[in-house]
Order: structure tokens, then sequence, then C-alpha cells
């Protein structure tokens, strides 16, 4: 053992004391530096540690003036554009952006920064900093990442196809769908009043109608896009609904005349009318028009009909109804129509619906006035109307509904005599993303501090509009009944509403829709599928008809079949082509730009490129047309056929129609195998295996050019 | 879900004798029936019947005007035998060949003759225009188009082959709205139609309880079950209204 002094003892307590001491300050030091002021430094040694990184990059910055961006969040997020901050191992803040190279990709961090689309203080190198999340003062907080999308349609505000922001997008088409411009204002949009005008409602709708539809719309038709003025139960919805109902009633103006009456012996024509006429398409009416009792034109389903399925496929099983076909419900049922809707409207309505309503997907059905007068009085007969309340002229109640209109705001979505001018009732929102916490009225709702935001204020207050309100303050929105999903994609295109806005040259160009697809949405709204039969889907209305010969024309290949400058005309005024169809082409009022879209789909669908192409057939020299006229006169075309001037065939259209409306190249196909191109087609096969009648005449393929040519000069001919 | 299992049980029943009923979905099986009996009968009109109706002709008045054409959806003897009844088994499983034929459709004197006719599935049946305007005759099945063919030539006959099985109405869409007519496609070859007297022989059946099927055009199908034993004829007589 050695000997060591005492005092060198004392000493090496000491200096091990201090050694200690020290090393523990140092320790604190260098944690506090590394993990707790500037903890990028952990994540930088975290980040050279794992993919092998010769030197810490130290504070990265991004500086974005134009967008406002001073952006040093990739300082801590170093893999956020590094293909090796894909490996999912990694801790998530050094992770790679989600969908990188796509999004980062069309919006690269150096010329974005991040906080143009996330928000944040960008500055800032601690993350309760830089988030500003969990403290709500922080002027700036990032946006929470589900409504990120918000960021999207700030620079693409028009871009419905815009793939990456599909719940945004959604919020903006529902924004203008539920109407909500009506009432609130966003940036310079101008308002669009979203529901009827209301004017002349008193002769529109039933008394009992109006008074029921006011309180509870939803009630009255599933999925009114009207919302309740009042929540569920309250004791007011009646009394108000009375009120407001009575200011309508008082205002003037009206549909045709006091004296104009249902016409009660015409209105037993009116079932054959809405079935002969395609209203069947889009509209259910009650039992009187259920498909197969008795069709139009006194042909009712013949019973041999039943016993042609009663046969099977000759298994002897008697064959089973099948599967009952969809529904038709395009348009609103009319089964209880009589009791919402009064004579003289209908008939205004059905002469011409876009007279009311310039905006209606209704066409103007091109019905004789006769027509008119007994579809009228028959829907009038439809659902007996309630008894309405009494004292609804009582000028004191007026004056109520008066004030009450103004106050429920009904002007924002109405046009209300007197009302036009008076704005919309609704808070401006065109900053209301901008918006903080402390800048909403949470009323009397107790929410734990964490949740007293504005994304959680926004989806309380959209679902269900009364939420804030108190004893002393009134809340006047009304509630639309939405699912979550639809309230949060409002929440999330709210987000994007800020009044600082990117600059305009960041701003993607509105997209004009490509014809085709506004072509593909016209065919959807105007419900061109509940007549006619496209690719293999039969027309709803086909099940209305006899046989296909009744059913409106098959437009699988139309662009092959006609002529674009008879579809464009014909788009524009629809005119009889086929004689014998009681159905007829409504007038959907197309706008020219429509037409041509609709022009250049059917085009477009047939593999024809452009909707201005030549057309050419091979034109047959004199002595050949002798042998065209034989063919013509032997084949018997003119057995079905007229050609102009000799009387109206209701087999088969006109054939000087041909010249001007077909195409030569699609009639030559057809005349070879006309169920090819039109199933259930009258027009029978006349060279049946590529065999003429008259093959001693010569091959098929030539007699067909001949006739091609010789309908396609019809005009010319005079018959 | 009955049908599924019940045909997922054909392989084991195809051992049991006397179990002819088997699904018709399974597809038919030849094979030789050297111990048939026969089905006969004939099929009588229950109800009162009229002397059918004159029919309308509205095209080529010249021409069809002068035959005195009449409805022909109900034909009922002096005796009470009604025509044109499509009789057949309903459910049978093998049996023998179901030989293709060829059969001819005529357009004659502004009708259809005959007015109704049964085939085996892939005969030949010839439409024929016997008469000097242009017809056309157009098949369908309840799901859809067969065939529509024109016959502008006098004495034109195209042939087609029937490739699917079921009832075929047929008609003119030439405006000769009063022409009709019936063909029925079977996989096997019992069935008949019946004559002017109503009556119909089904022969070559082989032992076993059969449902017999009567279809009519205008009366819809009925059925009777029958017991056929070897070398005998059983009764198919059977009352319609």
């Amino acid at each position: 053992m050695t000997w060591v002094p005492d005092e060198q003892r004392r000493y090496r307590g000491w200096f091990f004391g201090l050694s200690l001491a020290l090393a523990a300050v140092a320790v604190w030091v260098i944690a506090d530096e590394t993990w707790v002021r500037r903890p990028w430094k952990g994540w930088q040694a975290q980040w050279v540690a794992t993919v092998g990184e010769a030197e810490a990059p130290g504070v990265v910055q991004i500086n974005v003036p134009s967008l406002g961006a001073l952006d040093r969040c990739p300082t801590c997020h170093l893999g956020i554009d590094d293909p090796r901050g894909e490996d999912p191992a990694l801790h998530r803040v050094l992770r790679a952006h989600p969908r990188r190279e796509e999004l980062l990709g069309a919006h690269p961090v150096e010329r974005f920064g991040c906080t143009s689309c996330h928000r944040g203080q960008g500055p800032a190198l601690t993350a309760d900093e830089a988030h500003g999340v969990g403290a709500p003062d922080w002027p700036n907080p990032m946006l929470p990442l589900n409504l990120v999308e918000a960021s999207c349609v700030r620079c693409h505000p028009d871009d419905d196809a815009l793939g990456g922001a599909p719940v945004a997008s959604r919020g903006r088409r529902l924004f203008g769908e539920l109407g909500c411009g009506g009432c609130h204002a966003v940036a310079d949009d101008a308002p669009a009043a979203s529901g009827p005008p209301l004017g002349h409602v008193g002769s529109k709708m039933q008394v009992a109608a109006l008074v029921d539809w006011i309180r509870e719309p939803a009630r009255r038709r599933a999925g009114a896009v009207m919302p309740r003025a009042w929540q569920v139960g309250d004791p007011r919805a009646a009394a108000e609904s009375a009120a407001i109902a009575a200011y309508l009633l008082s205002q003037p103006g009206s549909f045709g005349s006091a004296g104009d009456l249902p016409d009660v012996s015409a209105s037993a024509r009116g079932p054959a009318i809405f079935k002969a006429r395609g209203c069947v398409a889009c509209h259910d009416a009650g039992a009187a028009v259920s498909a197969g009792a008795g069709t139009q034109g006194g042909a009712s389903a013949a019973p041999a009909d039943d016993a042609w399925a009663a046969f099977g496929d000759g298994g002897g099983e008697v064959a089973s109804a099948g599967e009952a076909p969809a529904p038709i419900d395009f348009g609103p049922s009319l089964a209880e129509i009589g009791a919402r809707l009064r004579f003289p409207f209908l008939v205004a309505w059905l002469r011409d619906p876009r007279a009311y309503s310039p905006s209606t997907p209704m066409p103007r059905m091109r019905l004789a006035e006769e027509e008119v007068q007994a579809l009228a009085s028959w829907l009038s007969t439809l659902g007996a109307p309630g008894a309405p309340p009494v004292g609804l002229d009582d000028p004191a109640l007026v004056a109520e509904g008066g004030l009450l209109v103004r106050r429920h705001g009904c002007y924002g979505c109405h046009d209300i005599p007197g009302l036009t001018e008076a704005g919309r009732p609704g808070p401006d929102l065109t900053d209301y993303g901008g918006k903080s916490a402390q800048e909403l009225f949470f009323g009397d709702v107790d929410l734990p501090p964490a949740e007293r935001t504005w994304a959680r204020y926004t989806e309380l207050k959209i679902s269900n509009p009364m939420a804030f309100a108190t004893v002393d303050i009134e809340q006047w929105m009304p509630t639309y009944e939405l699912a979550p999903d639809e309230v949060h994609a409002l929440v999330t295109w709210l987000a994007g509403l800020q009044s600082r806005r990117p600059p305009a040259a960041w701003v993607a160009a509105p997209q004009v829709p490509s014809e085709i697809a506004l072509a593909e949405r016209i065919v959807q709204e105007r419900n061109c599928k509940g007549c006619h039969t496209l690719d293999e889907r039969p027309g709803d209305v086909t099940r209305f008809v006899s046989d296909t010969s009744q059913a409106p024309p098959d437009l699988t290949h139309e662009g092959a079949r006609v002529q674009p400058q008879w579809l464009l005309d014909f788009l524009l005024a629809p005119r009889e082509v086929r004689p014998w169809l009681d159905l007829r082409m409504p007038d959907f009022g197309l706008s020219e730009r429509e037409a041509l879209a609709l022009v250049s789909w059917f085009a477009d669908r047939d593999g024809l490129t452009g909707p201005l192409r030549p057309l050419s057939w091979m034109r047959t020299e004199g002595d050949r047309s002798a042998e065209a006229g034989f063919l013509f006169i032997e084949l018997k075309c003119a057995s079905c056929h007229t050609a102009g001037g000799a009387g109206v065939s209701d087999l088969a259209p006109d054939l000087q129609l041909a010249a001007s409306r077909l195409q030569p190249s699609w009639v030559r196909r057809f005349l070879l195998d006309p169920q090819a191109l039109l199933p259930g087609t009258r027009m029978p096969q006349f060279f049946p295996g590529g065999v003429s009648p008259y093959p001693e005449r010569g091959a098929a393929g030539d007699q067909v050019d001949l006739l091609v040519d010789r309908v396609m000069r019809m005009e010319a001919v005079h018959e | 879900m009955a049908r599924w299992s019940l045909r997922s049980l054909v392989p084991v029943l195809a051992f049991v004798p006397l179990l002819n009923a088997g699904s018709p979905a399974w597809g038919y099986e030849a094979r030789e029936v050297p111990d048939g009996g026969t089905i006969a009968g004939s099929v009588r009109y229950g109800g009162t019947a009229a002397q059918p109706a004159k029919v309308t002709v509205s095209k080529d008045v010249d021409y069809c005007g002068g035959f005195g054409l009449r409805d022909e959806s109900l034909l009922v003897s002096a005796a009470g035998g009604l025509a044109n009844v499509v009789v057949f088994l309903g459910a049978v499983a093998a049996g023998r060949a179901a030989v293709a034929t060829h059969a001819v459709i005529d357009n004659t004197n502004c009708h259809y003759a005959p007015h109704v006719m049964a085939v085996t599935l892939g005969s030949e049946v010839a439409v024929r225009n016997s008469d000097p305007i242009l017809h056309n005759t157009h098949a369908r099945l309840p799901k859809g188009d067969v065939f529509n063919i024109a016959l502008p030539r006098q004495g034109q006959e195209v042939p087609i082959k029937v490739t699917q099985k079921g009832m075929m109405k047929v008609g003119c869409d030439a405006g000769h709205t009063w022409m009709n007519a019936w063909i029925a496609v079977f996989d096997h070859p019992y069935f008949a139609v019946t004559d002017a007297e109503g009556r119909f022989s089904i022969p070559g059946v082989p032992p076993g309880t059969y449902e017999l099927v009567y279809w009519h055009e205008k009366l819809g199908s009925s059925k009777q079950s029958l017991v056929v034993t070897a070398g005998a004829t059983a009764d198919g007589t059977l009352r319609l209204q």
C-alpha cells in the first residue's frame, strides 16, 4: 500500500468532485445546445449518422420573397426532398415529403418554400415556434395536415380535375351547389340566386305545401338543397313558416290568370301523353304510368308478350320477371305533384321551363298547347293539397313575415320582390381561412383549449349552425343536412380562403374544360341516356316502348352516322326525322359551344378527327346510274322510305334527308349490315352473308356503292 | 340458390335410374333410347272459339288485300282442337339425339307459313319469299334481335342457321303489321307442334316421369306431369283456355 499524505488525499477528493461537476456542466450545456435550444443539431446528427453524410449542413434557409416565405424547415426536415428520406425506418421528422417526386417535382422546395403551402413560422428553429401548434396565440399556425389541400386550391382555383386535391375541390363544388355564395361573399364573386324566384310563388305552389316546405324542405323532398331554417323541435317553426308564407303570398304577380282551371275531361289523356312524349325518361309519376301498363297510341302491351316471356328458354321453367330495373329518378317524382304545384304554374312550366328558370336542366318538350293543357290538368290531380293555415292574409302576419324573410336571409338564395338589392345576409368569407381562433365566437360552448381552433369551430358551425348561439346572441344561418365527409370538404376549402393571396403569376389560369369534358357533363346533366341507347346501355325510356323501332335512336355510332353540320343544327333546333316516333327530341336550349362540344364528342367516340371532315364516296358515272336506278327499284327501297314530297312514311326516314344528314361511309356500312350498327333496327339486311338478291348483276359491294351514290344524291333526283 | 345446389348434384343424380329431371342448363346428353315410349294426345280449346277476325291490310293493299287474311293467333278446329300449340318436355337431361333439320318459313300470300314451327338447335331455316312484293322477316328473342332479312325478290330464299334456343317472335317491319309467326328452338328432340286438329305425338321418350309443357302464343304456358313407360303411349291430352 502506498503512503499518501492526508493533504494530497483531500486535494484528490476536490479534484474528482470538480471534474465531475465540470463534466456535468459540459454535458448539460451540450445537451441544451443540441436538444433544447438547438434541437436541429440533434436531427442533423441523427441524419448524418443514418445516411452516412460527411458533415451536417447547418441551418438551411429558403427565401422566396414573392410568396413571403423565409423558411428554415429543412434544417430539421433534412430528408424532405431527398430520395434517402424515403426510408421508412427514419424518424418522421427526417422523412421525405409524401409523393415527393410528384408534388415537389411540380413545386420545387427552393422555389416554393414550405410555409406557402403548410403555413407556420418559417424562420423558427424549434418545433413549437415553427409549427405554432398547441399554443393558440401563434399568429400563423401550421395548417393541420388533414386540411392541407386548402393550399392547393389557392393557386389552382378552377381545376375540378386537380387530382391532388379531391377534398378541397369537392368543398368548392359543394359551396356552389348548396348555394352558400347566396349569403356569403367570397373574394369578388358575383352573387347568384341559387333557389327559384319567389315573386309568383302564390300561383306556383299550393299554400299548405308552401308552408310545409318552408318549415322543413327535406321532409317534403328527400335531397332538397334548401336548408332548414329552424332546429328540429324549435317551437317557433310553425308560426314563423306561416308568417313567411303569408308575406310571399302577399307579393303581386302570377302565372296565367285566376280563371285558369284544369280541364277534367282532358286530364284522362295525361298519362298517355306523359309516356308518349318521354316525360317517363326522367320522372316517376306513380302507378298510372308504370312500365308496361297501357302504352301510348292505344297499343297496349299485348298478351302475346306475356306468353312470349312465359316460354323462357324452353326448359319448362316459366321465366322469372328478372331483376327489377333501376327506378327512374333523374327528375323529382311527380306522384304527389298536384299537392305541391298549382295548375297555372304547371301550364307555364310545361310550355317553356326556361322562361321560369333559365338554368333548369328540364328541356322544352315541344308540346302542342292541347297536350300542355291535358298534362297539366292530369298532373294537378296527383296528390291532394293539404288544408292551408287560415288567416294568412292578416296584415300583421304579412308584416311579421317580411321581417323574418330579412332575418333568415331568404333573399340570399331567392329573388324576392323588394329585396333584390338587399345584398348578402351572411358575413363575407373572403379572409375566413386567415382568421385566428381568437376572432371566432365560441359562445357558451365549452371546449378544451386544444380544441378551441379554427378547424374545430368551422366544423361545428357547418354541422350545426346554431351551435354557438347563446341566450343573448341569436344565430340565423340555416341548417344543411350534411354528411361528415361533406362537412370536412367544406372546412378544407374554407381553410384556403385568405385575403393574402399568392401573386397572380403563381395562380394557374382558369382551365376551360375541354370539349370532351364539357360534352360528358352535358350528357350527364341533360340525362341523354334517359332516352338514348349508348354503348349497349338501353335508354331508360325504352322500357316504356313496345319495340326498338319505337325507341329514340341509338347514339352509339352517331359520330360516324351523321354529318357534323346537321348534328349541330339539330341539337340547336331539333326537328322531325322519324315521323313514326311519339317520342321527340326535346329542345334543351343548348348554347352553340355546348352543341359543338357534343358534335366533337360524338366524332371522337367514333375515332374521327375533328368535327369538320370532308364527305366522300364513290361517285358513279353516267351509265352506272341506270344500274343504280334498277337496284333502287328492285330492292324496293321506296316500299318503306319516302324520298321527299311523296307523303310521310311511318316506317323509315325520308331518304331526301340523307344528303345533308348522313355520312356516306356510314350509309355504306349500314346497307351491308344494319343490325351490326343499330341492333333492333327495322331496316333489314338486303345483303345477308354479303350476297345480293340479284347476284347475277354483280358483287354486293359494288351494288351497295351504287345505292350509296343514289341516296346521297337524292336531293338532286326529285323522284 | 336452390337452382345452384341442384346443379351441383347433377353428376351424382346421373347415376340414379329413372331420374330424368336434370337441370336443362347443364346441357342435353344424346344417347340410344331402345326402350322409348311415346307421348301423344291432343290439345283442346276450353273457351268459346269465335271465327278469327279479318286483319286490316294497310300496306300493299292491291296484292295482299285479295287473300282474305285472318288473325292466326287462335285457331280452333270444328271439333275443338287447338292448333299451333308447342308441346315439349320441360326438363330432359338425356335422350335420343337432337338432329338438325331443314325447315322453311315462307312469306306467301302475305302471311307466314307455317305460323308456328319448332326446330332443333343448329337447324337451317330457309326464309323464303313467294310473293312479288318486298317482305321482311325479322326474328327476335326476348333478349334481342336474331336476324332481320329483306326479301325484295320473288322466289328468293335466304338460309339461316339457328344457334340460340328459345322462342323467336317473327314479324315484318315493312308495314305488314298483321304478319307474325313463332319459331321455337330446342336443344333436345322432344317437342311437337299441334296440327289443325290439335293433335301431336312425341316418340322415343326414355321411360320416366316428365313435366309436359304446352305453350300457346295467346294462352301462355301450362304443364302437366306424365309417366312414360317402355314401349307404351302416354296420353298427353289437355284442355287449354
